[in-house]
């Protein structure tokens, strides 16, 4: 998550030095781990798959070669054939676009809804915070595969819902990680004595609040999309998320379950594709929380 | 033993989780409420669907009534047991859930265990030696576990036994105690390798930050034995958090166990509640919903108690 | 006369930084006879806690000890394998800190941690080592100790915790007692009640102290001897009767200055002008020029050795004031006592050092 919001924010600045600054702090803060690196790599490649895969792949997804079904690996296709004599590869490097959609969905609700709802609770406290706090302990409670479930199953199952469930069902712990943030800055000597003093404590608190919760959330953030991968995968695997014609991993292993005794690749590779984006994601995650949140030069990176 | 103190923390914990409870099964009720087409439809959508059984369960559900009276009703049965009843199956959802409930069961318990051996002595030697090579090992074998999707590692380990080597039976539960504990013993390592992998990383942050504390400053102050240092008074509190986060983990694991099931083509909840959202059986999902909710609530329970016995300072409200 | 019980030599501990090493305590000595209490005074953040856990081997990554040798009983303590520290520490010395609630283990009763050190270091059956810890508790003066042994470190005020860690301190009889601002954290009035009580352990027991603390009064009140710290510099030693009456170094009588004394009528209330050096870009020379009324060019040139102002290594300044008088030797006990007093302090210019509050806790 780091980097598509690092880049997104320092695109939309106007000044070039800028932008050229801000890549720098991302590249500074990535690298300086090795499994942020590693991490950082992959979802590097997932992104430039994911924008140039009609370039990239060999044939078209949905391209059928009824007789050359359930193909090994050859110089052809260099992952074999499907039932219907689709490409694998070029299904795989398809499918890297619903990864990457994963990612925008969860992010963007986890950024958007949950980081509001937990700067709301942290600030006002009391009831407020009460009730927010209560209505997300409700939905940890639930186990977020099981609740997308719920919603698929009342809501109907297509590709929208499924997103959508397992983006709302992130929303909890990053509300509770901004919140305790915000809670903790509150009790910071500065923003009493700005209190004190009669400042308008609320500006002197949204100033620090948001800036000291970046790192937990990147983080956070970033670990997230590993699991909503997983969770997205899984539901399609069992046929209640992405549906099988549309080359999305988790889809395309459910597909292939059934002619798992004929042939395994058509079930590996899809299944491969996903560990690896997974990996990724959890490199960066894991990478980023031993330099943001442990680092010695946690303050400097933070600023 | 326990204080009144505790008692009196324990009971508060309590009361959060039937609120929980409540609200779940509010949750799904509003969910069938707002959710496209009629009430009496989503819960007929599992089969073909007669003018008879439209009867019933607009009679069973009450759906004349006002929502808030069609609430109380519907949850006035769930508290007695009366789950619903099943259109697609044609039978109670109760039923249904009593003959499947046990092997899932097994498995979390089963994977519950085997996680917790699998990471707390590793999580142990990795915190305490952070930064060694051993540590960097165990952290990349952990990444890859919570990397690896379980339905992913499950339908390699089937592939890789039971097809190739026909060592492990690849599907069904098995029969007596031996053959069940054969038949679970690979999903649950699969699953427990999972939860084990997010266990792993806890422990190991939580040694981490225990080995910080001053009152390990007194240890090495007053000799204590190495062993002792780090085995009684740094794992013990390292494990507190470990503990907090594995009662939250229940449910995910139960529904991880439904998926691992479902793989093996075991007869567990999971086939039941993953054929009943493909097959868009609402009451049985809805049921599966709520006995997830409760089943967590009472672990959660059961971790509040067992933390007051690790850190007794949350009975009197401090910041564990 | 025989070794004393604790000496140390010329001993340095830096904290590594990517700036280069701060210099928290650097090239300080001591001596501590048996059965002599001696306190170590200084400002906040001038290396007194440093010092005292350098001396129990307490300091951790990124700190060292980089210099300097720690005598107990001729046994020198930075070079012992970790095992033999293990069977000293708690045993024949042992360590009372500045936050006892923080220092006790919140998930074990105070009764099972005293019985911890009581296994490490005796051979006491389980039940024995029960009545030594109701005994030590009572001792203490913590009311119905056999229930007390039960209760968790959250269930003690800051007072009784303390009583707690000293009588965890004392369970197994140490010769040595180093006590790091034991009554710093607590309310003024358990403060007095806390040093009374130490005061009267050390006579009963005939203990050996190294009390750490910014009050003059408690030095005054308890010590034998005492040390000033400033800017990780030990820059006077001496009897506190002594120092008290005819301060040798500047900054020691600039401290005795700021203390309301109250034998005048008169309120006298002095501060020291300035504030101490910059921490990472230390002055060459005096650590003190810079605030010093008495500074002369000299001070800038190097850094001054141990002057042995009193006639003998028990009192000692470090203050070109007394240029001319010996030196005090590298050790009163070591073979080589009349070393060369230029070279001491040419090894004390080399390092300049940056003294630093990393130490202080």
């Amino acid at each position: 998550m780091s980097q598509e919001s690092a880049d997104a924010t320092v695109t939309e600045r106007p000044r070039q030095s800028r932008a050229v600054a801000g890549a720098t702090r991302v590249w500074r803060i990535v690298s300086a781990n090795s499994l942020s690196l590693v991490g950082f790599c992959i979802v590097l490649s997932l992104v430039f798959v994911a924008v140039f895969a009609p370039v990239l792949a060999p044939y078209e997804p949905s391209a059928q070669q009824l007789d050359n079904t359930l193909a090994p690996p050859s110089a052809d296709h260099p992952f074999g054939t499907d039932n219907t004599g689709r490409d694998i590869l070029s299904r795989i490097i398809f499918g890297t676009r619903y990864a990457i959609a994963i990612a925008v969905v969860v992010v963007t609700l986890e950024t958007v809804v949950g980081v509001s709802l937990g700067l709301v609770a942290g600030y006002y406290r009391g009831k407020v915070d009460e009730t927010v706090m209560r209505g997300l302990d409700v939905l940890v409670s639930l186990p977020p595969l099981l609740l997308a479930m719920v919603i698929v199953t009342t809501f109907g199952i297509n590709i929208w819902n499924a997103m959508l469930a397992i983006g709302i069902v992130y929303i909890p712990m990053m509300s509770r990680t901004v919140r305790s943030s915000a809670l903790s800055i509150r009790e910071e000597t500065y923003v009493q004595a700005a209190e004190g003093l009669g400042y308008d404590s609320k500006r002197v608190m949204l100033k620090h609040i948001l800036p000291n919760s970046v790192p937990p959330i990147v983080v956070l953030g970033t670990t997230d999309v590993a699991y909503a991968l997983i969770d997205v995968a899984t539901l399609s695997f069992l046929g209640l998320g992405i549906q099988p014609p549309k080359p999305s991993w988790g889809a395309m292993a459910n597909a292939a379950r059934e002619y798992i005794l004929v042939t395994p690749w058509p079930i590996v590779f899809p299944t491969l594709a996903i560990a690896i984006a997974v990996l990724g994601f959890n490199l960066l995650g894991m990478g980023l929380r031993e330099t943001l949140l442990y680092g010695e030069d946690y303050d400097e990176v933070v600023e | 033993m326990v204080s009144g103190r505790t008692l009196g923390y324990l009971l508060k914990r309590l009361g959060a989780g039937v609120f929980i409870v409540w609200a779940v099964t509010f949750l799904v009720f509003v969910l069938l409420q707002i959710a496209p087409g009629s009430p009496a439809d989503i819960l007929l959508s599992g089969g073909v669907v007669t003018e008879e059984m439209r009867r019933t369960v607009v009679e069973q559900y009450n759906l004349n009534e006002p929502w808030y009276v069609q609430y109380l009703l519907w949850l006035r049965d769930v508290v007695t047991g009366d789950l619903g009843y099943s259109f697609a199956q044609q039978r109670p959802v109760a039923t249904l859930i009593a003959d499947r409930w046990a092997i899932t069961a097994q498995i979390v318990t089963l994977s519950m265990v085997l996680a917790t051996l699998m990471s707390i002595p590793t999580g142990i030697v990795a915190g305490y030696k952070h930064g060694s090579s051993l540590d960097r090992l165990l952290t990349v074998v952990a990444i890859v576990g919570v990397s690896v999707p379980v339905f992913v590692s499950g339908v390699l380990a089937i592939l890789a036994f039971s097809f190739h080597i026909n060592v492990i039976p690849s599907s069904g539960a098995g029969s007596g105690v031996i053959g069940r504990l054969t038949h679970l013993f690979v999903p649950s390592l699969l699953l427990g390798g999972m939860i084990g992998a997010l266990m792993f990383r806890m422990m190991r942050s939580g040694m981490r930050d225990v080995l910080e504390k001053d009152y390990m400053e007194t240890c090495v102050a007053m000799g204590l034995p190495t062993r002792k240092v780090v085995v009684k008074h740094a794992a013990i509190n390292a494990l507190a958090p470990v503990l907090t986060v594995s009662g939250l983990w229940i449910g995910f694991l139960i529904v991880y166990a439904m998926v691992v099931e479902y793989v093996f083509g075991m007869g567990g909840l999971g086939r039941l509640i993953i054929h009943a959202v493909q097959a868009q059986d609402a009451p049985v999902v809805l049921a599966g919903t709520i006995i997830t909710a409760v089943v967590f609530v009472i672990s959660n329970i059961v971790v509040d108690f067992l933390y007051t016995k690790i850190d007794p300072r949350v009975a009197i409200g401090g910041q564990p | 006369m025989s070794a004393p019980l604790l000496n140390v030599e010329h001993l340095s501990t830096h904290f590594k930084t990517a700036d280069g090493p701060v210099k928290a305590v650097d090239d300080n000595s001591f001596t501590l006879e048996e059965g002599e209490v001696l306190g170590i005074v200084g400002e906040s953040g001038s290396g007194k806690s440093t010092l005292l856990r350098s001396v129990m081997g307490l300091i951790e990554d990124p700190g060292e000890i980089v210099d300097g040798r720690i005598e107990y009983r001729d046994r020198d303590l930075t070079t012992m394998s970790d095992a033999a520290l293990r069977e000293l520490r708690g045993n024949e010395i042992s360590f009372v800190f500045q936050e006892p609630t923080a220092h006790l283990n919140p998930a074990y009763t105070v009764g099972d941690q005293i019985t911890d050190v009581l296994a490490a270091h005796t051979d006491l059956s389980s039940e024995a080592q029960w009545e030594r810890v109701y005994e030590l508790l009572g001792r203490l003066g913590i009311p119905s100790p056999e229930e007390r042994a039960e209760s968790y470190p959250h269930e003690f005020s800051g007072g009784m915790a303390q009583r707690v860690c000293i009588a965890m301190a004392l369970a197994c009889e140490p010769e040595l007692l180093l006590a790091d601002e034991p009554t710093s954290a607590l309310d003024v009035t358990i403060q007095a009640q806390i040093i009374d009580l130490l005061t009267e352990l050390q006579e009963d027991l005939g203990l050996s102290m190294v009390w750490v603390t910014h009050d003059m009064g408690v030095v005054a009140e308890t010590c034998d001897s005492m040390a000033v710290m400033y800017a990780g510099n030990v820059v006077e030693y001496g009897r506190v009767d002594a120092v008290f009456d005819d301060p040798k170094h500047p900054y020691t009588e600039a401290l005795l200055r700021t203390v309301p004394s109250h034998l005048d009528t008169a309120p006298r209330f002095d501060t020291i002008e300035g504030s101490p050096p910059d921490l990472q870009d230390l002055p060459d020379g005096c650590v003190f020029q810079e605030r010093c009324p008495e500074a002369m060019e000299a001070c800038r040139t190097g850094r001054p050795p141990y002057y042995e102002v009193g006639g003998d290594s028990a009192w000692l300044s470090k203050c070109v004031l007394h240029e001319g008088k010996p030196t005090r030797p590298a050790s009163p006990s070591a073979p080589d006592a009349d070393a060369n007093p230029s070279a001491t302090l040419a090894d004390s210019q080399t390092d300049g050092g940056k003294p630093t509050g990393e130490g202080d806790r």
